[in-house]
């Protein structure tokens, strides 16, 4: 009986103290608001930015791993003939300007004279040369092979300060291409390592940041390039520090420790707006989040124009952006969102949501009692938007399987046209023209594409040749009202990037991208 | 002594070389890295290309046969995310994860073990009491919560510590008590258990009626005893505190061997994933041989034969 009690009285203690532990804990978590205000208080000094990045690039050689990694440092360290100003423009950098032939085959680039290297070596033609066959070659493992193998016949150096492309068909993103995936690096400088891989540990470019420390998964610092040919940077330093997890860059913003965060979730800016020493700057993402329909078995309801309208009716997509993206989002009127610097359609209207559209829809297509598919989830985008369309599409009777499968594997499934028949997709793309999305997605051969429709084909063969900008917005205007009358996917929004800095140093980030551009960074 | 010695690690190197085998089997299930390092651009002959490159194309026994072969040389290949030695990436990670699992293990014991000691001497006094308190915490909340509510109170608060990196002792305060707490919660309870037992046993009962003084009862009869299945637990949270370093380092943005091994296998790196795995694999085999044989100093009954 005594022990009973003493068991009796140890638990309720046990249970008093756990209570205890909440409420401590309940309160360290409430009481704490940040001290002080960050506005104009650099983390380091009036001389230095300290930028929180999710991770650093693996491999600092500009030419071999993906361009989404190099975007994080390379337009900082490197150069390329053309480069992209902040909405995604084409401007002049190691190149004054090009002549196209008639034949639209020979691209000659009249090249910027007196530029050099970080290392003191002068830029020439023959470093143009030599990077482009560096890409090409098959063992260096560039992974931009296969954007300029199909295409690039031969590059020659007509003299010290003129290059020559020959293509082997016409390709009117090739400017594009080069601004976005060829930056040039010093021929004599890599020839006289010991490996090409030694590059990575010590790279040298031409921009207007070189790179002097590289702490692996730590810290990246750059210092300001007093050699660079234009205008240079408002600071000495410039400091990336990883920090993996978003609510501790948030952190370390509020404990001032660093000046600027970038790819901040849209919880936390809620929390960091609230607080007067920091700004916020939101920019259209240039992905648009959609999903893609395999449409080609002629057996699918998704082959019929109909269903793959009703899909787009019946779907909510103000609430989803509104609940779900928690309104850090656009509206998303075709394939290429109205962020791109040409190429979108702002003609085009959003499908509105209409359920009896939909129902209507499904009943003439032969689907009045619905059908059964199912629905491909990333595990690294958001569970609920698929939650939520499913409950969407259910109401119209469009029963679906909700499938989340791990991101790796999605990749390789994606990839391969094995992911189907709906799956959630976004897309980057590092050259601001819309063909990486639309001839990834919309065409016969597209690598993400399981829809055809004669009358794109035509255009987009046509886009190929086509490299004047003007005439190429035009002709993808015409492709993004046919794919989107014909519904070749369920658009759904355009997510935006988030990043919140210390206002007084005012930096703008790159529209439609997640290039991190601090070529002309400076505090007020 | 030295039979058992050799016994042992042969076992370890057994076990040592099947964790090898088995995750170098599974990080070729998961998937394959040519579609992560091409862009989806390229055709399938590109990959092929690739694939030949870096002796994927090859079955799967020659393809570990030639690893082992490579691996008898300390050499783990190349990693191909960061065009190095997989052995050196791993290294430059390993170290502040074992830093932060040594700091936090001596947090729990320099806090559990007194903790427990004193709870066992004194029932229901003060220390008893903050103990409850300080166990029921540590083991009802994980390592990453007590690093958001640290960071919220020690660095945004009162601005005493960094909220992340690291570099200075200041830098692992935080994340080392994050770590530890846990498992200073478990060594002070199994301290209290295994030193109340002892404290009424009757060799204890019979050394108070001698007169020793009550000091070298409680450190050198009771403790000595009482601290063998203590030694087993520490050793054993070690490995836990290894893996449970990831979350942490997660929020501290520690520059350690867990969110590096998190990436390498989104990124299917191959290389990076052998070498850490084999690396810790190695630390866990070290690290309970040095165990067993410490057994055999603390424990005179306990003799190898």
């Amino acid at each position: 009986m005594k022990s009973a009690m003493t068991q009796d009285t140890r638990n309720i203690r046990r249970r008093k103290a756990a209570l205890a532990a909440s409420v401590a804990a309940a309160l360290a978590w409430g009481f704490a608001t940040p001290a002080s205000a960050i506005n104009g208080k650099p983390a380091v000094d009036r001389q230095t930015v300290v930028v929180a990045i999710t991770a650093l690039p693996a491999n600092l050689d500009p030419l071999i791993p993906p361009s989404i990694e190099s975007a994080k440092y390379a337009w900082n360290a490197f150069d390329s003939l053309y480069g992209f100003d902040r909405q995604g423009n084409l401007e002049p950098r190691l190149a004054t300007g090009y002549e196209i032939s008639a034949d639209g085959l020979v691209w000659t680039f009249r090249l910027r004279a007196g530029v050099k290297f970080h290392n003191g070596d002068a830029f020439t033609a023959d470093d143009v040369k030599f990077s482009m066959d560096r890409v090409l070659q098959p063992e260096s493992k560039s992974t931009r092979r296969p954007f300029f193998a199909p295409v690039v016949e031969s590059t020659t150096v007509k003299d010290a300060h003129t290059v020559v492309f020959r293509l082997k068909k016409k390709d009117g993103a090739f400017l594009n291409k080069l601004a976005g995936y060829l930056y040039v690096v010093p021929r004599k400088y890599v020839q006289g390592l010991p490996n090409a891989e030694a590059f990575g540990q010590a790279p040298v470019g031409t921009g207007p940041w070189k790179i002097v420390q590289n702490q692996v998964g730590r810290e990246l610092v750059f210092e300001r390039f007093d050699g660079f040919w234009g205008k240079k940077p408002g600071v000495a330093r410039l400091v990336y520090k990883v920090i993996p997890e978003p609510s501790s860059r948030a952190s370390a913003l509020l404990a001032g420790e660093i000046d600027l965060a970038t790819e901040v979730a849209p919880t936390d800016l809620e929390r960091l707006a609230a607080n007067k020493g920091l700004a916020a700057e939101v920019v259209d993402g240039g992905s648009p989040l959609h999903i893609r329909i395999y449409a080609s078995d002629p057996a699918s309801p998704l082959s019929k124009r109909e269903v793959r309208l009703a899909l787009n009716y019946a779907v909510d997509k103000k609430a989803l952006i509104a609940s779900v993206l928690r309104g850090q989002a656009a509206e998303l009127n075709a394939l290429i969102p109205s962020s791109y610097p040409y190429g979108s359609n702002p003609a085009l209207k959003p499908f509105e949501f209409d359920a009896a559209r939909a129902r209507q829809l499904l009943a003439q297509a032969g689907y009045a009692k619905g059908f059964d598919t199912s629905l491909t989830c990333p595990s690294n985008q958001p569970r609920a938007i698929c939650e939520t369309l499913a409950a969407y599409w259910g109401q119209v009777g469009v029963r679906t399987q909700i499938k989340v499968i791990d991101s790796i594997a999605y990749n390789r499934l994606n990839n391969t046209h094995q992911s189907g028949p709906l799956v959630v997709m976004g897309f980057g793309n590092a050259i601001y023209d819309p063909i990486h999305v639309i001839g990834g997605a919309a065409i016969k051969d597209g690598t993400w594409s399981d829809y055809t429709n004669p009358e794109v084909e035509k255009l987009v063969a046509q886009v190929d040749g086509e490299s004047e900008r003007a005439r190429r917005d035009a002709i993808f205007r015409q492709v993004l009202q046919i794919a989107r009358d014909d519904g070749q996917a369920v658009l759904l929004a355009e997510p935006k990037v988030l990043y919140v800095q210390d206002p007084q140093l005012g930096w703008k980030p790159q529209v439609a991208g997640w290039s991190l551009n601090f070529r002309e960074v400076a505090w007020k | 002594m030295l039979n058992y010695l050799l016994r042992r690690i042969g076992q370890s190197a057994l076990t040592v070389f099947l964790v090898i085998a088995v995750i170098f089997t599974v990080v070729r299930a998961i998937g394959d890295p040519t579609h992560l390092m091409l862009p989806p651009e390229a055709t399938e002959a590109d990959r092929q290309v690739l694939r030949e490159q870096m002796g994927l194309d090859r079955p799967l026994p020659v393809q570990f046969a030639s690893f082992v072969a490579d691996l008898a040389h300390g050499d783990f290949g190349t990693s191909y995310r960061f065009s190095r030695p997989a052995l050196g990436v791993v290294a430059q990670a390993l170290l502040p994860t074992l830093l932060l699992a040594v700091a936090a293990l001596a947090v729990a014991v320099l806090i559990g073990l007194p903790l427990g000691v004193a709870s066992a001497l004194w029932p229901d006094g003060v220390a008893d009491q903050c103990a409850r308190i300080f166990t029921v915490l540590g083991q009802a909340a994980p390592p990453f919560f007590f690093s958001l509510v640290f960071v919220k109170v020690f660095s945004l608060q009162f601005g005493w510590f960094p909220t992340g990196g690291y570099g200075t002792v200041s830098h692992l305060v935080l994340p080392m008590l994050a770590l530890g707490w846990y498992a200073a919660a478990g060594v002070a309870r199994l301290t209290l258990s295994s030193m109340t037992t002892v404290l009424h046993s009757e060799y204890v009962k019979f050394a108070r009626i001698k007169g020793v003084p009550e000091h070298v009862i409680v450190l050198r009869h009771a403790l000595r005893n009482a601290i063998l299945p203590v030694i087993t637990f520490v050793s054993l949270q070690f490995g836990v505190l290894l893996g449970g370093a990831v979350s942490v380092e997660v929020v501290f943005a520690w520059p350690g061997v867990g969110q590096l091994l998190l990436d390498s296998i989104n990124n299917l790196d191959y290389t990076v994933v052998q070498a850490a795995v084999t690396v810790a694999a190695l630390v866990f085999a070290a690290v309970n041989l040095a165990v067993d044989l410490l057994y055999a100093v603390i424990d005179p009954r306990i003799r190898y034969a």
